[in-house]
C-alpha cells in the first residue's frame, strides 16, 4: 500500500508539478461508535431478515442429501439397464437411402403433373385455335375482309368507283379539302 | 491486525464459523467502504444505508464467491455499483422535485450542509471541487486518491480496461489542479 501511496504521488507530480495536494484526511464526520455497532446492526439484521441457513446461499428450494452426487450414477445405471430390443426396430443405412429417394421421385413427379395442369389450364379459358397453316390464316383472314377482291361489297364499291370520272373526284376534293384543317405538312411537301 | 482473505472466506464457507467470518469480514472492510461510499453519496444517513446493502448483498453472494477475484475489489465492486445506483434514483426524485436544477448541484449543497463545513479548508475545498467532475472519473479520482488502488484492481472494480481508468484519472486530476490553484 505504501508502495502504492509513493506511486500514486510520483504520478501527480508528473501530470500536475509544483502543486501541493490537499492531504487524504476526510474532513467528515462520523457518529460516535458507529462503527464499533456496526458489525451487531446488521447480524440483527440477517438474522431477522435473513436467516442463517435458509436464505443465505440464495435458493429457496431443497434439494434430497447427495441429490447431486447420485444424479451421474443414476443416469449410467438407466441407460446400461435398458434393453437394446427396447429402442425400437433397427433398419440397415441403405433403407433410409430408398426412402429418401423415393421421397425425391413422388416430390419430381407432383411437380411435373402440376406443371401440366397449369399449361392445360390455361387454353381452357382461352377456346383452343384448330391447328392451321400460315396460308389457311391469311385465306380466312381476306375472306373476311371488306376490300377482298372476292367480296361482294369490294365489287360493288368498284363497280361505283368506276361511275365516277375522275375530274369528279379532283372538283369534290378541291371544294372540300382544307389547309386549316391540316395541322401538320411534312417538309417536301412545301 | 485483520485475518487474510482467505481465512476470512473459509471461517464463512464453514457452518460453525460462518457469523464469525462475517462479522470479521465487516470489521476488516467497513471503514475503506464506508468512506468509498462516504464521498460518492455525502450524507451520512445514506452511506449507512447504502452500506447496509452493500453488506447484505455481501452475506447473500458470499456463497457463490470463487475468489477469482480478490475480496475486496468484490466489495468494493457491490459498493460502487450500490453507491451509482443510490445517486441515480436521487437524480431522478431531484430532477422532479427540482425541475431540472444541476444534479451535482444537490451534492455540492449537501456538501454544505454539513456539520462541521468550512469553506475555508482545502479539504472541503477539494470535495467541493471533485463533486464538479464527471460521475466516472470521481470515482477513478477516489479509488486512486483517497484509496490508494491500483490501476488492475480497479480495472476489476470497474470493470474498465487499466488504459481507460488511467486517462479517466489524468483528466479528473488535470481539471482538479485548475480548482485547487484558485483556491
Amino acid at each position: 500500500m505504501m508502495e502504492e501511496n509513493n506511486h500514486i504521488l510520483q504520478e501527480l507530480q508528473e501530470l500536475t508539478p509544483g502543486l501541493t495536494w490537499p492531504s487524504k484526511g476526510m474532513p467528515f464526520q462520523v457518529p460516535n461508535g458507529y462503527f464499533e455497532a456496526l458489525p451487531d446492526r446488521l447480524q440483527a439484521v440477517i438474522d431477522t431478515v435473513l436467516p442463517i441457513g435458509e436464505l443465505g446461499s440464495g435458493q429457496p428450494f431443497s434439494v434430497p442429501d447427495n441429490y447431486f452426487q447420485q444424479l451421474s450414477n443414476r443416469i449410467l445405471d438407466q441407460t446400461q439397464s435398458t434393453p437394446a430390443a427396447d429402442n425400437g426396430r433397427l433398419f440397415p443405412l441403405y433403407y433410409k437411402k430408398i426412402v429418401s429417394y423415393a421421397a425425391a421421385a413422388t416430390i419430381g413427379g407432383v411437380l411435373v403433373a402440376a406443371a401440366f395442369l397449369f399449361t392445360d389450364s390455361r387454353p381452357s379459358r382461352m377456346p383452343l385455335q384448330p391447328n392451321v397453316t400460315v396460308s389457311a390464316q391469311e385465306s380466312s383472314i381476306t375472306s373476311h375482309t371488306i376490300v377482298a377482291p372476292e367480296n361482294d361489297l369490294y365489287r360493288e364499291i368498284t363497280k361505283k368507283m368506276h361511275a365516277v370520272s375522275d375530274e369528279e373526284i379532283n372538283s369534290y376534293l378541291e371544294e372540300t379539302a382544307s389547309t386549316e384543317t391540316i395541322e401538320w405538312i411534312p417538309e417536301e411537301m412545301n | 491486525m485483520h485475518p487474510s482473505d482467505s481465512i476470512l472466506l473459509q471461517w464463512f464457507h464453514s457452518p460453525e464459523t460462518r457469523e464469525k467470518g462475517y462479522t470479521a469480514i465487516i470489521a476488516k472492510y467497513q471503514q475503506p467502504l464506508y468512506w468509498h461510499i462516504r464521498r460518492l453519496v455525502i450524507a451520512h444517513a445514506d452511506t449507512d444505508d447504502v452500506l447496509q446493502n452493500v453488506l447484505l448483498k455481501a452475506w447473500k453472494g458470499l456463497d457463490n464467491f470463487r475468489e477469482e477475484s480478490h475480496l475486496y475489489t468484490w466489495l468494493y465492486r457491490i459498493a460502487t455499483n450500490e453507491s451509482i445506483s443510490f445517486l441515480a434514483k436521487e437524480k431522478r426524485r431531484g430532477m422532479v422535485n427540482m425541475d431540472g436544477e444541476l444534479a451535482n448541484s444537490s451534492a455540492i449543497n449537501q456538501l454544505q450542509a454539513e456539520p462541521h463545513f468550512n469553506e475555508k479548508q482545502i479539504e472541503w475545498k477539494l470535495q467541493l471541487a471533485i463533486q464538479q467532475l464527471p460521475e466516472k472519473q470521481r470515482i477513478v479520482f477516489n479509488l486512486r486518491y483517497f484509496d490508494e488502488m491500483n490501476y488492475h484492481d480497479m480495472s476489476e472494480v470497474l470493470q474498465t480496461s487499466e488504459g481507460a481508468l488511467k486517462a479517466s484519472y489524468h483528466h479528473a486530476v488535470k481539471k482538479l489542479a485548475e480548482m485547487i490553484k484558485n483556491f
